[in-house]
């Protein structure tokens, strides 16, 4: 039967979540949300903005997830001088072996599965462009050639939100591109402690690769096999038009401090994410629970302040926490409406 | 399959059970929360009905609507719709099933060769996990949270309901009229225009409608009575007046005159021809059975040449009314004649003169016309009587017994024609009073309150109750020394002398002089002529206030009352016997002048006999000139409520 099928295909998925999460987490400690979020924006074949003070662990959470999946990993530290060519490789000319010169293009760093892309808002718009294209084309155009980048291709972008002077903070086109946008946050005080245990002890370990490239594909596959009911996807449809000022049942905050709201990349984001975070539990259709608990990752660097949402100080988590309230989980059912999960 | 279909249809049936539930509890919240505001307004509305502010039905009224309000509200909240699938909804969310009840509700919707594999597991999920799932626990059905308020209230209301109640008292809601006003000394007028005119009214339907009238002015001076409706008995009692209208006057005394006229020829019918020509109908009435007593008489008139005479007149008296139709008709016919020749021979044609003729001739034939219709009507009256009179004419000469039969009935027919002439007369008044009634009301509707209140002073002062004039009433002016209201025993003594004793003092005319009016003492002019001092204490209080006649000395007030230190005499033994005089006053020509009765009139009101002579005198000079039609026609209402306003007036 093919339920069955999906059942173990579904035990299956869990089994292996599980396997890489307990892995990550011998290297990471807490963020649990960043982790989940990361293999998610992973399973679903999108990109992640990660934001935090430097020193939480951004890069080491990528390193390892890396090393997780045995993917290729390459990290670009971005600076204001970074070139296009630094990111996407360059033009050379080479000698071969039978002493001729021909040019040959030496690959850049993109071309590896997993990319951090470390403080993408210091590098010139041009640089960031050329980054972004390639995160959303999945494939580098150089010269007149055109090279294609292996699957999984997963950009992992973070952005240090102390040092904003003399950023290029990323325009608001090229936010919508990534998947996910993830707040990396500071460990609390038994996190900070197993942190230290970890670190300032014995050298951490390499962590085992637990997933590969074909298991990684089957599982993106799957997720997106995932059922959802119509009342669900209808809940998601509502929940992305509340963010719109002028959208129905948007809350007085989206009305007032937001500018412009969500596009349809972000419900595709917010539904995918849900099948996912199904899968996650084990379930074979996406709930509206889901839908909540993936709506902040999703939509918060897709929904663009006013003015004066800036100028108060306003954060889009509280726009999408109103939304929420707002929002109830079916039409007229306004017993339903609840907080985030 | 069919294992997915029962799965299926459990979810639903737990679905359903749960939605069952939710419209119940609902239904139960509002019904407890309209069960408080129903309560409250029970509450209140018995509170009102035992303190007796309100009666029984809009207290059974507040509690019938609470309670139906009661069951529209648990109807509403079971009824109104529940959002779609919300029962499973409600057990996904309580039991944390993330919906797979819902979301397998919605996928088994879905026609099975359209479900994907995930769709199917789900609901296979569903059916796994439904078991879990208590209605109960997804729809509890609390206490809602109006009950014990409504339990409170519901105490409170027995409460009340123990307390006795209070007899209500309905406010009754009178209709009220805005009642017409008429002053008081207009409304004694009317009255005392309807009981003269009661006093001669001859027919049964004369004093019906004075009744009538009489009726109106009453109802009027008790206020019963608003503008619209007073106008309207005005008019009924006129049109009802106007319907008896016999015929013309003047057509009739015209036919009797020349009736009168024809029976002058003969000596026997001469006095009844005379009366008859000079309109006096009764005369005529007499003068005929006279006539025909003599007839009977023991010595009748055989004389024949003075029979044939008589005869011949009382013919010749009954064809009068066939001489004045036929010459009248004759004209008629001749003007008619002439009119259709010169329409026929100019038609719309003919030049200015012409035309102006033709609307002359016309004008002529319409008042012929109307000459004619008169004359018809007079004929109509005098039908019988020329029956009579030819009947008699041809009875003189067979039987004279016959002929006097036939004379009485004509003076029967004469006396009931004068009869109706002077109940057409009285009518007349009558119509004329209810015009003027009329117009004085649609005068005073037109001065407003205003003038009402003028009117009401007025009267006051013409009844000589003027501000200032304390109750003198019947005293004009001083030191006009009318002479005394003639009790021999007030003259020189000044006790006793109540004013007023005898004719013409009984209307409470006091001995007039008042003057150098100390508190109790009053000077008066003696019969003779010499000046009398005649003590007063309070209300003709001289010494022990023996009063008739109603006269007021000054300070009139509380007659009867205290003691005169300035006893003259003894007191009056009950027991004497008295000797009843009759004395009256002669009118020696020694009071005041025209002009100084008139002046007085104008100060201290109209109720006194000099008055009335002088009044007499101007309304008599007035009444000629409204007869001669020397007054415009505009005017003569004002001429007459102006004598009608200075009228004289009884002292009060």
């Amino acid at each position: 039967m093919e339920t069955d099928a999906v059942r173990d295909q579904v035990l299956v998925f869990r089994k292996r979540i599980d396997t890489l999460r307990d892995e990550i987490a011998k290297s990471i400690v807490g963020n649990r949300d960043v982790v989940d979020g990361v293999i998610t924006c992973l399973l679903a074949g999108g990109h992640a903005l990660l934001e935090g003070v430097p020193g939480l662990g951004k890069t080491m959470l990528v390193r390892t997830l890396a090393e997780t999946l045995s993917l290729t990993f390459s990290r670009i530290q971005f600076t204001p001088d970074l070139m296009p060519a630094d990111i996407l490789g360059t033009t050379v000319i080479d000698e071969t072996q039978s002493g001729a010169k021909a040019f040959e293009f030496r690959k850049g760093p993109v071309f590896a599965n997993i990319v951090l892309a470390d403080e993408i808002n210091r590098a010139t718009p041009k640089t960031q462009s050329a980054l972004l294209e390639a995160m959303q084309e999945h494939r580098v155009s150089v010269g007149k050639r055109t090279y294609v980048l292996e699957e999984p291709f997963v950009v992992l972008a973070t952005q240090n939100p102390l040092e904003m002077e003399g950023t290029y903070p990323l325009p608001e086109a090229q936010l919508d591109r990534f998947f996910f946008k993830l707040y990396v946050r500071f460990p609390d005080r038994d996190e900070l402690h197993r942190i230290l245990d970890l670190t300032t002890g014995a050298p951490l370990e390499k962590r085992a690769a637990v997933l590969d490239r074909p298991a990684i594909v089957e599982m993106q596959q799957l997720a997106r096999q995932v059922a959802v009911a119509r009342h669900v996807q209808d809940y998601a449809v509502r929940l992305v038009q509340a963010t719109h000022p002028e959208g129905p049942d948007a809350p007085g905050l989206a009305k007032r401090f937001v500018r412009y709201g969500s596009s349809p990349r972000g419900a595709q984001a917010v539904l995918l994410a849900s099948k996912i975070r199904a899968l996650f539990d084990g379930r074979f259709a996406a709930s509206a629970d889901d839908v909540r608990g993936v709506l902040h990752a999703a939509l918060r660097h897709r929904v663009l302040l006013n003015f004066e949402g800036e100028a108060e100080g306003v954060k889009t988590d509280q726009v999408l926490d109103a939304v929420v309230k707002s929002v109830p989980d079916a039409k007229g059912d306004k017993s339903a409406r609840a907080g985030a999960n | 399959m069919s294992r997915d279909h029962e799965g299926l249809a459990r979810v639903a049936r737990l679905a359903g059970r749960t939605e069952r539930r939710m419209r119940g509890a609902r239904a139960l919240g509002l019904a407890s929360r309209a069960l408080c505001v129903a309560l409250g307004a029970a509450i209140v509305a018995v509170v009102m009905r035992k303190l007796g502010f309100a009666s029984d039905r809009p207290v059974r009224v507040v509690l019938e609507v609470s309670t139906g309000a009661v069951g529209l509200a648990a109807a509403t909240g079971w009824l109104w719709r529940l959002p779609e699938r919300a029962g499973a909804r409600a057990l996904d969310r309580t039991h944390s099933l993330h919906d797979r009840l819902t979301s397998a509700l919605e996928f088994g919707s879905i026609p099975v060769a359209e479900r994907t594999p995930f769709m199917q597991a789900a609901i296979d999920d569903a059916i796994a996990a439904a078991p879990l799932a208590r209605p109960q626990a997804a729809a509890p059905i609390r206490i809602p949270p109006g009950l014990v308020p409504a339990v409170g209230l519901a105490a409170l209301l027995v409460a009340a309901s123990l307390v006795p109640t209070r007899a209500h008292a309905p406010v009754a809601v009178v209709p009220t009229i805005d009642p017409l006003e008429m002053s008081a000394d207009d409304i004694d007028d009317a009255r005392s225009f309807l009981q003269q005119l009661g006093q001669r009214a001859v027919s049964d339907d004369t004093r019906t409608a004075i009744e009538q009238f009489n009726k109106l002015v009453e109802d009027i001076a008790s206020k019963r009575l608003d503008r619209t409706e007073t106008f309207r008995r005005i008019e009924s009692l006129d049109e009802e007046l106007a319907a008896g209208a016999t015929a013309d006057r003047k057509a009739l005394k015209g036919r009797l005159e020349a009736m009168g006229e024809a029976m002058t020829k003969a000596e026997l019918t001469r006095p009844a021809g005379l009366a008859l020509s000079e309109d006096h109908l009764a005369q005529a009435r007499d003068a005929l059975q006279d006539l025909a007593k003599k007839l009977r008489g023991p010595s009748p008139p055989v004389d024949k040449a003075k029979l044939d005479e008589t005869r011949e007149a009382l013919k010749r008296a009954a064809e009068q009314a066939d001489k004045a139709r036929s010459a009248l008709d004759q004209r008629r016919q001749q003007l008619s004649d002439e009119i259709l020749k010169m329409k026929q021979k100019n038609g719309d044609a003919g030049s200015d003169e012409e035309q102006s003729l033709l609307r002359k001739k016309e004008r002529e034939l319409e008042r012929l016309d109307r000459e004619s219709e008169a004359e018809r009507s007079a004929a109509n009256q005098l039908d019988r009587l020329d029956r009579e009179l030819e009947q008699a004419a041809e009875d003189l000469m067979k039987d004279l017994g016959l002929s006097a039969g036939d004379l009485e009935q004509g003076a029967e027919d004469i006396n009931h024609l004068d009869q109706q002439q002077m109940s057409q007369e009285e009518k007349e008044q009558l119509r004329q009073k209810l015009q003027e009634m009329r117009q004085l009301l649609r005068e005073q509707g037109q001065g407003g309150k205003g003038q009402m209140v003028r009117l009401q002073r007025f009267g006051r002062m013409a009844r000589g109750q003027g501000p200032g004039q304390g109750q003198r009433s019947g005293q004009q002016g001083e030191g006009q020394g009318q002479p005394g209201s003639g009790s021999p025993s007030a003259s020189g003594q000044g006790q006793g002398a109540s004013p007023g004793q005898g004719p013409g003092g009984a209307n409470g005319q006091p001995a007039q002089g008042g003057q150098g009016s100390q508190a109790g003492e009053t000077w008066i002019v003696g019969p003779n002529g010499e000046r009398m001092l005649m003590l007063s204490r309070g209300a003709s209080g001289e010494g022990h206030g023996s009063e008739s006649g109603g006269a007021q000395g000054e300070g009139a007030g509380r007659s009867g009352e205290g003691h005169d230190p300035h006893l003259l005499g003894k007191a009056t033994h009950p027991g004497m016997g008295s000797q009843d005089t009759q004395v009256q006053g002669a009118d020696n020509a020694q009071g005041g002048s025209r002009s100084e009765v008139i002046l007085g009139a104008a100060e201290r009101g109209f109720a006194s006999h000099r008055y009335q002579k002088v009044y007499a005198e101007y309304h008599q000079v007035a009444e000629e000139s409204l007869a001669k039609d020397e007054i415009p026609g505009g005017y003569r209402f004002y001429v007459k409520r102006y004598f009608q306003l200075i009228r004289p007036r009884d002292t009060p």
